[in-house]
């Protein structure tokens, strides 16, 4: 049994957003193979789920501040300094780990300072590093500083993208993804990148949940998509859905689960056709692992209006898991290629061919998976996914063992 | 007759309620109406639609012409500002006159106020409604019959309901579409103009939101739209395009501009008879924002400082939103004291009288759907002067002269020619009584009708 130090910039007690979830999913797979795994969190604890190893990344300290300025939206960058700068924080976080780790894997590259300086010093010396990356960071940071008119977003990307070459260098093996990611990140690094997709876990099928469900949802098939407040997810549905919902018939409404849904009405972009808007429109806000399975199974559609990030969507590995019609653009296929081709998938461009195809899809019959499809789906889950990770430390860990023999 | 005999359910709803004589919208139900009647068709039903039950009921023939008859005796004759018994078209009017007293800022945030507890107001009101029909029907049962006024109707399928009026008010167009999903009918409906989206500055409160929402939801049930000009089928056609809705079919419907009252032209009413006495321009219209009287206003103001001699222009038309500041003007300004005048609520004849006797009119829209007035002055034999917005041009054609509905002072220079020339405009008008050829209101009924049949035969997609 090997000791696994994760390091992560959020919580994985209750796992809500795609990062905690590849997290929690990270910890099991580990554990799985017999590793005893030490999750060590820091983030700002307004956020829900206070782990036994979560630490606060105080609001009011000034390593906050990038280069003396207030900068909206990038907490997880400045928290790497301060977890490594700030000397009180670093000894706390060192002072934290439990035993001599044989693995530290560190999720996305913003706490690699903290490991950089474990490094320089000579603490934790013999540790494997495991760089997980979730996306290639700068350029999805730029296109969201961008968006929010943050003027420093050119310099910060910048830094950004320093710090992700840094944390391809200093680690012993890194994970990517996707092939596309494994490809950007494979030029900054001295072995290849171990592709690591995102995976899903399956869900029930419980019909009771579903009878709750089906007098709250829309009686006529429907659309379905399932995001967080996560900016990108915000902006990729008004490019692919545009200003108006409109091209929906009066009796259809596209659902929308999780906490992105709050985040529409309210958004200048559906402000023009306000009331036809809010006509095609069900926001169904965050519900609990039950209700999402009901309302998925229940869903007619399942809409991917994806249009940046560099990661594979752990929503897209769940709507191809689902058994229905799924509709997403080429970004959001991003390391699902291998599914492009099973029956009711389908790739549209943003804006009217998304809008009409989605028009046509819920004019189909349900979706009625053959035994293969149902095959390829299960290769979608956390267990084969994350297979290549676990095996890929392990080997590590082995080689290096059989060095030092 | 079963409800299986009828091809097409013709929707009076508009009528029903209406309670003023027929103008605008409201004519083109009735004339449509008036045909129908005469033609005895066969296969022609009438119904009504009732937006707080959502569920459609028949209107008999006989109910249908009472109506009809009752509108055309509204008017100038009767003096009636209101009609007594409708106390919620009562309360409406006392409500915008007290607005109308408020200083113009108040007044818009009062009106914003009253708009926005509407809804609530609705839903208050629709529970009693609903409250009293259950009331009704458990009385009806214990009666054993369901009065005749109010006797549901379900279309056939591939039967056509056709709808042409103040739809936006009385139907949930989200509620016939699904209604027509379940039944297999097919919709004809109308667009009048898109102006409320266009240019929702001119309407009352911010109902541009809303009136797209009304049309995506019409054009998604619609298997046909007929539009009053090519402007007005352009402007939907790309309002439609921006919503994402998709179009069945959008077709042209050319509208009448024949009001001449069958007897011929009658005696006037005191009122009129009045205005007669003296030189007129006449301009007919609602006195709305819109409708720009402003701008005649100021070219009137212009030319009596400078002491030019004025025909007296007289608007006619109801009283609408935005121009309590106009009313304010006309009445204070001393320039234009005793030139301009206002009458409300003039019946066909009355009108056939004042177009007759007026020198010419005169039409400085800012923008409409078509222009029924320009085209009823031509069939009068009368020269207009009109605004060279929109659909205009399309109904005036060469017979009009046009101009920016913003130039004053190029309307001042105008109005001060044709006043200086009584010669060219009698000439004018003496070219437009001898070769124009007013398009006939029966011809616009018979085309609607022939639409809807041609609906009623097509297959679907075939629109």
């Amino acid at each position: 049994m090997k000791k696994v130090l994760i390091l992560a910039s959020y919580s994985c007690v209750t796992p809500l957003h795609g990062g905690q979830i590849r997290l929690s999913e990270i910890i099991k797979s580990y554990q799985a193979a017999g590793h005893a795994v030490q999750s060590l969190n820091l983030y700002s604890m307004m956020s829900v789920g206070r782990g036994s190893h979560d630490f606060n990344y105080p609001l009011d300290t000034p390593w906050r501040l990038w280069q003396g300025r207030s900068v909206p939206l990038i907490e997880d960058l400045t928290s790497g300094r301060y977890a490594a700068g700030d000397e009180e924080a670093y000894a706390r976080l060192t002072r934290a780990v439990e035993g001599v780790p044989d693995v530290i894997q560190v999720e996305q590259p913003w706490l690699f300072p903290l490991v950089a300086r474990w490094r320089r010093e000579g603490v934790f010396p013999g540790a494997t590093i495991v760089y997980s990356s979730h996306n290639v960071e700068a350029p999805l940071k730029l296109a969201i500083l961008r968006q929010y008119g943050i003027p420093e977003a050119e310099q910060i990307a910048a830094e950004i993208d320093a710090l992700e070459r840094q944390a391809c260098e200093l680690a012993d093996v890194v994970l990517a993804v996707s092939r596309s990611d494994c490809q950007v990140l494979g030029a900054w690094c001295r072995q290849p990148v171990v592709l690591a997709a995102n995976g899903i876990a399956a869900w029930p099928r419980v019909e009771r949940d579903m009878a709750a469900w089906r007098g709250r949802l829309p009686q006529q098939p429907f659309p379905l998509f399932v995001g967080s407040a996560h900016p990108p997810n915000i902006s990729g549905f008004f490019e692919v859905f545009g200003e108006s919902l409109g091209f929906l018939p009066p009796d259809t409404r596209l659902c929308v689960l999780g906490s992105v849904g709050a985040h529409l009405p309210e958004n200048p972009r559906m402000q023009r056709w306000l009331p036809l808007n809010l006509s095609r429109l069900q926001v169904l806000g965050v519900v609990d692992e039950a209700g999402l399975a009901a309302v998925k199974n229940l869903a007619h559609v399942i809409v991917l209006p994806i249009t940046e990030g560099g990661g594979s969507n752990i929503k897209t590995a769940e709507a191809l898991y689902s058994g229905k019609h799924v509709l997403g653009t080429p970004v959001s296929f991003r390391g699902f290629d291998a599914y492009l081709g099973m029956p009711g998938v389908h790739v549209a461009e943003p804006g009217r061919p998304f809008r009409e195809k989605l028009r046509e899809l819920l004019q189909a019959p349900p979706l009625a998976p053959a035994a293969p499809d149902l095959e390829l789906r299960q290769s979608l889950l956390w267990r084969h996914t994350l297979a290549p990770m676990v095996s890929a430390v392990d080997q590590h860990l082995q080689s290096r063992s059989n060095h030092v023999q | 007759m079963s409800n299986d005999s009828i091809l097409l359910w013709v929707d009076v709803t508009t009528l029903m309620h209406w309670q003023r004589p027929a103008v605008g919208i409201v004519r083109v139900e009735q004339q449509f109406c008036l045909w129908l009647l005469a033609e005895q068709l066969p296969d022609v039903g009438f119904c009504g639609y009732d937006k707080s039950s959502r569920s459609f009921y028949a209107v008999s023939r006989e109910q249908l012409q009472a109506q009809l008859d009752r509108i055309q005796a509204i008017g100038t004759r009767q003096n009636e500002a209101v009609p007594s018994g409708d106390w919620k078209l009562h309360l409406k009017h006392r409500l915008k006159q007290a607005i109308g007293y408020l200083p113009p800022a108040l007044g818009v945030r009062v009106f914003n106020l009253l708009q926005r507890l509407r809804p609530h107001a609705g839903r208050l009101w629709r529970g009693l409604v609903v409250a009293r029909g259950r009331l009704a029907a458990a009385r009806r049962k214990e009666e054993g019959g369901v009065p005749r006024a109010f006797t549901p109707v379900q279309f056939a399928p591939g039967s056509v309901y056709v709808s042409m009026g103040l739809d936006w008010d009385y139907k949930d167009m989200a509620d016939i579409y699904r209604q027509k999903q379940e039944r297999g009918f097919k919709c004809l409906f109308f667009c009048y103009d898109i102006i409320p989206v266009l240019m929702p500055q001119l309407c009352v409160a911010d109902v541009s939101r809303q009136f797209a929402h009304y049309f995506a939801d019409l054009a998604w049930a619609a298997d046909r739209i007929l539009c009053i000009s090519d402007a007005s089928r352009r402007d939907l056609l790309q309002l439609l395009d921006t919503l994402g809705v998709p179009c069945a079919s959008a077709e042209r419907v050319h509208l009448g501009g024949d009001i001449l009252p069958e007897g011929g032209l009658q005696a006037p009413s005191p009122t009129v008879e009045k205005v007669l006495a003296e030189p007129f321009i006449l301009f007919v219209s609602t006195i709305e924002r819109r409708k720009n009287h402003e701008t005649l206003y100021r070219a009137y103001s212009r030319l009596a400082r400078q002491g030019v001699a004025l025909p007296r222009l007289v608007f006619v038309g109801m009283s609408g939103w935005g121009v309590q500041e106009l009313f304010s003007d006309l009445r204070l300004d001393p320039m234009v004291a005793g030139k301009i005048e206002l009458l409300h609520h003039v019946d066909d004849a009355d009108l056939a009288v004042l177009y007759q006797h007026a020198q010419f009119t005169v039409y400085p829209s800012l923008y409409e759907g078509w222009g029924l007035p320009v085209a009823e002055s031509l069939a009068f034999g009368k020269y207009c002067l009109a605004s060279n917005a929109a659909s205009l041009p399309e109904v005036g054609g060469d017979w009009v002269d046009y101009l920016d509905p913003w130039d004053v002072p190029g309307w001042a220079e105008r109005l001060q020619f044709l006043f200086a020339h009584p010669e060219w405009v009698a000439e004018r008008n003496a070219r437009i009584a001898r070769e124009y050829r007013a398009h006939p209101w029966r011809e616009t009924a018979r085309e609607i009708y022939e639409q809807a049949r041609a609906l009623a035969s097509s297959s679907p997609g075939q629109n």
